[in-house]
């Protein structure tokens, strides 16, 4: 009954064969294999440190009823995020390469529902196993934490199919009908009711509020969720959870099998809820199919982060200004910065992410006095970098199967390099340095300790967008979701970081050399504080010039050197 | 106009160009081996050959996309490998597969390669260049929501837009409908006229026939044949009055395909 038909059943055992003969093949040659050994020692490593955890743990392990608080927690928010995510993946997903196959073969539909959960379980056996040591870490019984977790992400699978599907057809069948004005009528309704409970809920003097209020302003102890968990109505809210929750926490192997058995159970009606829903979701299917794949080469193509997100139809009535010029340097430019225009949402959005954590991250290093503020700026530029720079990419990555064209242009090799790398580096400098000046003002004013920080920002900041550039350009790799060859890209990841991170680390280092170097020394030989501060800052300028100039002529030589045959790598 | 004029400057010369990919085996794979040509202005050549013939190769090389592993390239004068730039200027490219970029419209792809090629006055010719391509309804669509065809006429657009020297098209027709297909056979010829060499790249051979007046034929990255339909058919298939397709199997079948033109 839940298991799928026989064809079905063939069709991912020879996937999952294909795809190990692919890694296998992937580890023949010398490289290959490097790099599968170093991301096997890396995940196998990881995973490792985890078992043996769980084992230290032994005799440590928390009280029944916080396991099963935590339990519930995990469950609670897993159950959230899976059931919106349903939400925007209608139908039933198929790759696309799969999907006319499947619909055109003598198969019942019930039966691919069946076989796309089954295939979904075991590929999330690795996520399962994860989240599963996290609660076996405190579980009574170890390997019911772990059958827990695996258990409730299999449910939960069956269950956000289901979702998909229903919500599919309510959409199609209702939503699609409404006018435009009705629609926006019914997104006002629902927006007004929520306002209106929010404002009821905080008027009055509700006790689960102000009891929940009291467990968010005193954090959850420990890391556990189990503080939270005891308010109320978050407690109601997860009751259907509790199987899994019981389960996880029994005391007893004798204690936990009906709990197992209700699991089981719980998990296969699931598996044939969905597949015995009566609604025709071939369309549905072929849609979702179609946008998950453009959203995968879209992220092929970019190289994830904000420059991977759509850009919508009405975007393109936004002008882009030329903010470098009319030249053929400007035009290169100007070319990226309407990837940053047009994608305003994302990157607003990015920016603000960061930008927020990282303020509430460095506002934790206490102390008072110039040093410390210094301190507090400067670690704010490095994380800053690090984050923006990843988070707002408008590189070569999203460039890559266009290098071919983009080498014909009549500019040369550095000129190329430097124009594409200027709208992101200007983006994240004016952000960085926006921010810092907003930060010390809060904190009580601009001083001149923040000087030689903004002054190095522009420095670090170009430091690691051309590094970062500088090594994809000489190593081209872009991790995508559903890629072959699992092992190696972490090797290969990790490797690439490393290298970046020694580059980086040289090249902002010796800034730093520089200008605490003369800061601190020239006060020696009688230059007063703050001219010594004013002479550090411009050696460590003088010195972040000559490298970043350094680090353009490798660029324009690394881009003039790039073999398109590696394009799509 | 008579592309085979004495004393006319060429728009493209090549000299002796070899190439070799070092991937290929233990000796690596001869992709071009000494190939020589040269293209007048206004001329459209037809470039032919089977798959791996070298063609792609050869196209990508004069383009500027690929080093220059010996011989030399000259474009308008301007030897490729020494005043790259210069070159560039006067040569626009369309690949097989034209991806334009997701975040300009149809019209800013146009302002993006006018400013790239130091254009000022450039509306004019892009909507004229727009509405031969009936892509005129598009100017504010997205290159991300462009289907094939209308990504390939974009493309030749850009191509036009600057006046170039020579323009190298590898495999243009390909999505485009059989009104598309005239239209851009209508403006290679057009472009021609205002004399701008042409490098056809294609394997519609009908194509190539009813275009260009001269032809190049590759084979295993060695030039076979190059001139006029008529002297291959004297010079590759005595006697017979067929069309490129029958001088192109007689002149790339193995026995044939020693031959050097």
């Amino acid at each position: 009954m839940i298991v799928p038909p026989a064809p079905l059943r063939l069709l991912a055992r020879r996937k999952f064969q294909g795809w190990w003969r692919k890694q296998l093949r992937r580890a023949r040659t010398p490289g290959g294999a490097i790099l599968a050994l170093i991301g096997l020692t890396v995940i196998g490593g990881w995973f490792a440190w985890m078992i043996f955890s769980v084992v230290l743990a032994r005799g440590i392990g928390a009280g029944s009823a916080d396991v099963a608080n935590a339990a519930r927690g995990v469950g609670l928010f897993a159950a959230l995020f899976t059931t919106l995510n349903a939400l925007s993946m209608r139908g039933l997903y198929i790759p696309r390469e799969e999907i006319e196959l499947l619909f055109a073969a003598p198969l019942a539909r019930a039966d691919l529902v069946r076989h796309r959960l089954w295939v979904a379980g075991l590929r999330s056996m690795f996520g399962g196993l994860f989240m599963g040591l996290f609660i076996a870490l405190e579980a009574p019984v170890r390997a019911y934490g772990v059958i827990a977790a695996v258990l409730g992400l299999w449910t939960l699978a069956a269950w956000s199919q289901a979702v998909a599907i229903v919500a599919g057809a309510l959409e199609r069948r209702v939503l699609d009908r409404l006018t435009k004005a009705t629609r926006w009528l019914a997104i006002g309704l629902f927006a007004l009711l929520v306002l209106g409970f929010l404002a009821w809920s905080t008027s009055g003097e509700h006790a689960w509020v102000s009891g929940l209020r009291e467990r968010m302003l005193q954090g959850l102890p420990g890391g556990r969720l189990s503080g939270l968990l005891s308010v109320e109505p978050l407690r109601t809210l997860a009751l259907p959870i509790e199987p899994w929750a019981r389960l996880a926490a029994a005391p007893s192997a004798l204690a936990g099998l009906p709990w197992l058995a209700l699991c089981v159970l719980l998990w296969a009606c699931g598996i044939e809820l969905a597949a015995r829903l009566p609604i025709d979701f071939r369309e549905l299917s072929l849609e979702t199919s179609s946008n998950i794949a453009e959203r995968i080469r879209r992220v092929r193509r970019s190289g994830g982060a904000v420059s991977s997100s759509k850009v919508r139809a009405l975007n393109s009535l936004r002008r882009v200004p030329w903010c470098f010029g009319r030249s053929p340097l400007g035009a290169i430019a100007w070319r990226k910065t309407a990837g940053v225009v047009r994608r305003a949402r994302g990157t607003l959005f990015m920016s603000l992410l960061v930008i927020a954590l990282l303020s509430l991250l460095v506002r934790s290093f206490g102390g008072e006095g110039a040093s410390a503020a210094l301190l507090r700026s400067g670690m704010f530029a490095l994380f800053g970098t690090f984050y923006l720079c990843n988070g707002l990419r408008f590189d070569f990555r999203e460039d890559l199967g266009r290098l071919a064209v983009m080498k014909t242009w009549p500019v040369g090799a550095w000129t190329l390099f430097c124009a594409t790398l200027l709208p992101q580096w200007s983006l994240v400098t004016l952000l960085l340095c926006g921010a810092l000046c907003v930060l010390n003002l809060v904190d009580g004013g601009l001083s001149l300790e923040l000087a030689p920080v903004l002054f190095a920002v522009p420095l670090l900041v170009a430091y690691w967008i051309a590094i970062d550039n500088i090594v994809f350009l000489l190593a081209p790799f872009r991790t995508t979701p559903g890629q072959d060859g699992m092992l190696q890209n972490a090797g290969r990841a990790m490797l690439m970081g490393l290298v970046r991170m020694v580059v980086y680390g040289l090249f902002a280092g010796t800034i730093g050399l520089a200008f605490a170097g003369t800061w601190r020394l020239l006060p020696l030989a009688g230059v007063s504080e703050r001219s010594a501060l004013a002479l550090g800052t411009l050696a460590g300028l003088g010195v972040g010039c000559v490298g970043a100039a350094a680090l353009t002529w490798v660029g324009g030589r690394a881009l003039a050197r790039f073999d398109v045959a590696r394009e799509g790598a | 106009m008579d592309p085979a004029a004495p004393n006319r400057p060429s728009a493209l010369s090549v000299a002796g160009l070899s190439k070799t990919y070092e991937s290929g085996g233990e000796h690596g794979v001869q992709a071009l081996s000494e190939l020589s040509l040269e293209v007048a202005p206004g001329e459209i050549l037809g470039l032919v050959g089977p798959n791996g013939a070298g063609k792609t190769t050869a196209l990508r090389t004069i383009a500027g996309i690929l080093p220059i592993q010996r011989g030399a390239i000259s474009i308008c004068g301007h030897d490729l490998a020494r005043a790259e730039r210069d070159a560039k200027r006067c040569l626009a490219w369309v690949g097989d597969d034209p991806q334009p970029f997701e975040t300009l419209t149809v019209e800013e792809h146009l302002e993006f390669t006018a400013a790239l090629y130091g254009m000022r006055d450039w509306r004019a010719r892009a909507g004229e260049l727009l509405a031969r391509a009936e892509l005129e309804s598009k100017r504010d669509a997205l290159g991300g929501e462009l289907s094939r065809g209308m990504r390939q006429k974009l493309a030749l657009c850009c191509a036009w837009l600057p006046r170039p020297a020579l323009v190298l098209l590898d495999e243009p027709l390909t999505g485009l409908d059989p009104r598309g297909i005239q239209r851009a056979k209508d403006s290679i010829r057009a472009q021609a006229a205002e004399g701008t060499a042409v490098i056809l790249s294609s394997h519609l051979l009908e194509l190539v026939e009813e275009l260009a007046q001269r032809i190049l034929i590759l084979d295993r990255g060695r030039s076979v044949f190059l001139g006029t339909l008529q002297e291959a058919r004297e010079r590759l298939a005595p006697g017979a009055q067929g069309s490129l397709r029958d001088v192109f199997f007689a002149a790339t079948a193995d026995d044939a395909s020693g031959a050097d033109a």
